[in-house]
């Protein structure tokens, strides 16, 4: 498991600086990185758009199949040939994509927990891209056709399953008959249509699943295949002859890298790398370390069943189901589907009942993560901003999958982590600017890249002025003194210098005004869980 | 003066980023249209022919049909009474090929099915370089044989890139050549 580990962090580290370089490039939101999903569902769309288009003019038959395809290639080059050429790299860039989208959810450590059927149903994904992208070789029938044929047959005849050895189909060219290639056809067909619900089963837990890339990426990599498919036009190698030996091959590596080895390895040792592969991708979720993350709970006393919990839920884990507890006002009450919750806190976030004390009452909410509850917030940022001595009191929110709050070497702010940002409720940020915070300052994942998938453009949101359906920052509040920076695991020094800005900000913002906060004739701070605590409301 | 220095800062940087766009756009062309037909993979040296050898035969029955004693028939149901017990089982098919004079492939081989009743396929490549050879095949096809059944001895010219498909016709009990 150490060797895992490590090569999780070292994979996290490369991720990190290549997604950085590219966020200076694409900027966040067009960062290739962050849209991998979504690339491999737009890839497939080019895919099955072109593959009807090339449907329509392919005959399958030993003869006709060869012949269509070489007609599309060089007589009807100008579309049959780029539709063709479109077909195949945009196969192969499904390919990149999708194990970039594997390497990157592993390093990221995203499949765990909840996480489990998302990623163990991408696995069946997997297999039908390769598999339909096989059979397509061998729908064109060249040597390159042949020797997929020949050598996956081959490979699955060392199982010992097959009665007589399939790759007796195709030891002389009269082995094969027209209706093979009907059937392969049908099989390629089929197999898309199988890949295209397993995709949408592969994210059925993720609520509003990005399954497009941004315009300016969908539009520079369609540009990309077609500037391929125009300077490098996929073409057929020679005819299949199945009395010859293919001998040197133009072999498409993205699909066939293993077809290498079943000749310097043996077929038994391909298969052992194919299970092993096949297992450890199967079983990653349950290994160790296992991390247990509490599941959220409902407090029906304050929940309306206002559904605002459901649609922020980045995992489908909250559902609204008729009232339990025949509450005189509210028919619908939000429920937590165990399986899938991570226990990301968002929903304590968008709770409208996640207020600050009023009175004698603690702090309340219809919704919360136990041991990250919303009593241990208000305990944990209290007393962050007591150990302040600084005059201008900034208090950092962060989360536990961005910069490491603790180690930033930054005087005179304070931090509190969250499982999330989006945990914090907006009405909190009010709270503890009137108790005691001079500016309060949050950051977490990469814009677009949030380890809670919808964490950082909630918060954002609920900061903004424009968005008044989720609950949401008053508009009294002045945002001068309100502050984010989305930052990478290794964006400490931009972090520090963002939060070095901020402070400025907040200087020159307080001198304007004088030192007076509006919100300084509001009632004085309450008790902290029993214990009176007098958080100074005084500035400066 | 400040807000000319911002544009000029915010142009130099969209084109830093237009061209930094154009180097990664250009890095994924040239990645998926490399690796799509590169590099060529030799699968085998052009001098280089193959002998598959491969056919399904069913080796002859393992033991012969013999009439149940009067004993046994009065030990089943009426209905079940049948004169002969013929035991399904067949002989597993004993392959040898030697090429000139050196053993290339021996292998027995088992019928398939779980009541080892059906035939024994074979399937097998063998790698030469092109020339001539002189072939010695053999096959047995029943446990009781001492020896071989069958038997092919010839020459065979193998030309670059052939390949030879080495059957047997189950019907003439030879052995084929495609």
């Amino acid at each position: 498991m150490a060797v895992l580990i490590k090569l999780q962090r070292a994979g996290l580290r490369l991720f990190q600086s290549l997604e950085r370089l590219l966020g200076h490039v694409f900027r966040e939101f067009n960062n290739p990185f962050y849209s991998l999903g979504a690339l491999a569902f737009y890839f497939f769309y080019i895919i099955v758009g072109s593959g009807i288009y090339l449907f329509i003019f392919y005959e399958p038959s030993i003869k006709g199949s060869f012949d269509t395809v070489d007609y599309l290639t060089h007589e009807q080059w100008y579309f049959g040939g780029i539709m063709r050429s479109l077909h195949r790299y945009a196969s192969d860039a499904l390919v990149l994509v999708m194990v970039l989208h594997i390497l990157r959810e592993f390093t990221l450590d995203r499949y765990r927990g909840a996480r489990w059927f998302t990623w163990v149903t991408g696995f069946p994904a997997l297999l039908l891209i390769f598999s339909s992208g096989l059979i397509g070789y061998w729908l064109v029938w060249d040597t390159l056709g042949q020797y997929i044929a020949v050598r996956s047959t081959e490979w699955l005849d060392w199982l010992p399953i097959f009665s007589e050895p399939s790759a007796r189909n195709f030891l002389t060219n009269s082995s094969v008959s027209d209706l093979f290639f009907r059937l392969i056809l049908i099989g390629h067909i089929a197999i898309s249509i199988f890949l295209f619900v397993a995709l949408l089963v592969h994210v059925k837990n993720i609520s509003k699943a990005i399954t497009s890339p941004p315009r300016n990426l969908a539009v520079g990599t369609f540009l990309c295949l077609l500037i391929l498919s125009l300077a490098l036009p996929a073409v057929s190698q020679e005819r299949a002859d199945l009395s010859q030996v293919p001998g040197i091959i133009h072999i498409d590596w993205f699909y066939m890298f293993a077809y290498p080895l079943m000749d310097h390895w043996s077929m038994g040792g391909v298969w052992a790398l194919v299970a092993v592969i096949t297992l450890l991708l199967l079983f990653l979720p349950w290994l160790p370390p296992q991390r247990h993350r509490p599941v959220a709970k409902v407090l029906l006393e304050k929940c309306s069943g206002c559904s605002l919990c459901v649609m922020d839920c980045p995992y489908e884990a909250i559902i609204l189901q008729p009232r339990t507890d025949g509450h005189p006002s509210y028919v619908r009450e939000a429920a937590v589907v165990a399986d899938n919750c991570v226990g990301c806190g968002i929903c304590t976030g968008a709770c409208p009942f996640s207020r600050p004390p009023r009175g004698e009452e603690l702090l309340t909410t219809g919704i919360d993560v136990p041991s990250r509850d919303i009593q241990h917030l208000y305990r944990a940022s209290a007393l962050a901003l007591e150990a302040l001595r600084s005059n201008t009191k900034v208090l950092v929110y962060g989360c536990d999958h961005g910069v490491a709050l603790d180690s930033l070497a930054i005087e005179d702010v304070a931090v509190v982590s969250l499982p999330c940002t989006a945990a914090l409720p907006a009405s909190f940020i009010g709270y503890m600017l009137r108790h005691g915070a001079d500016g309060i300052f949050l950051t977490g994942c990469r814009r677009g890249d949030c380890y809670h998938r919808l964490g950082n453009i909630w918060v954002e949101q609920r900061l903004s002025l424009d968005h008044q359906s989720r609950p949401h920052l008053p508009r009294w509040i002045p945002r001068q003194r309100i502050g984010y920076y989305w930052a990478g695991l290794d964006d400490e020094r931009p972090l520090i210098r963002a939060i070095d800005r901020f402070q400025k900000g907040l200087h020159d913002f307080s001198a304007a005004n004088n030192g007076q906060h509006e919100e300084d004739s509001l009632p004085d701070p309450v008790s902290i869980q029993g214990t009176r605590k007098q958080v100074s409301s005084e500035k400066h | 003066m400040y807000c000319r220095a911002m544009r000029r800062g915010d142009k130099a940087m969209q084109i830093f980023q237009y061209l930094g766009q154009a180097f990664w756009y250009l890095l994924f062309i040239a990645f998926i249209g490399y690796f799509s037909m590169s590099p060529a993979y030799t699968f085998m040296a052009p001098d280089q022919a193959l002998i598959k050898l491969a056919f399904n035969h069913s080796g002859k029955l393992k033991l012969p049909c013999r009439e149940f004693t009067a004993e046994e028939q009065a030990a089943k149901p009426k209905h079940m009474r049948i004169a002969f017990d013929c035991p399904r089982e067949r002989s597993p098919v004993y392959v040898i090929m030697k090429i000139d004079g050196k053993l290339i492939f021996e292998k027995t081989i088992n019928p398939a099915g779980f009541a080892k009743d059906l035939s024994s396929p074979l399937y097998e490549r063998i790698a030469l370089k092109a020339g001539q050879y002189h072939l010695s095949l053999g096959m047995r096809d029943h446990v009781d044989t001492e020896g071989l059944d069958y038997e092919f001895e010839g020459s065979i010219t193998l030309a670059a890139s052939q390949i030879l498909v080495v059957g047997f016709d189950s019907e003439h009990n030879e052995f084929t050549f495609q």
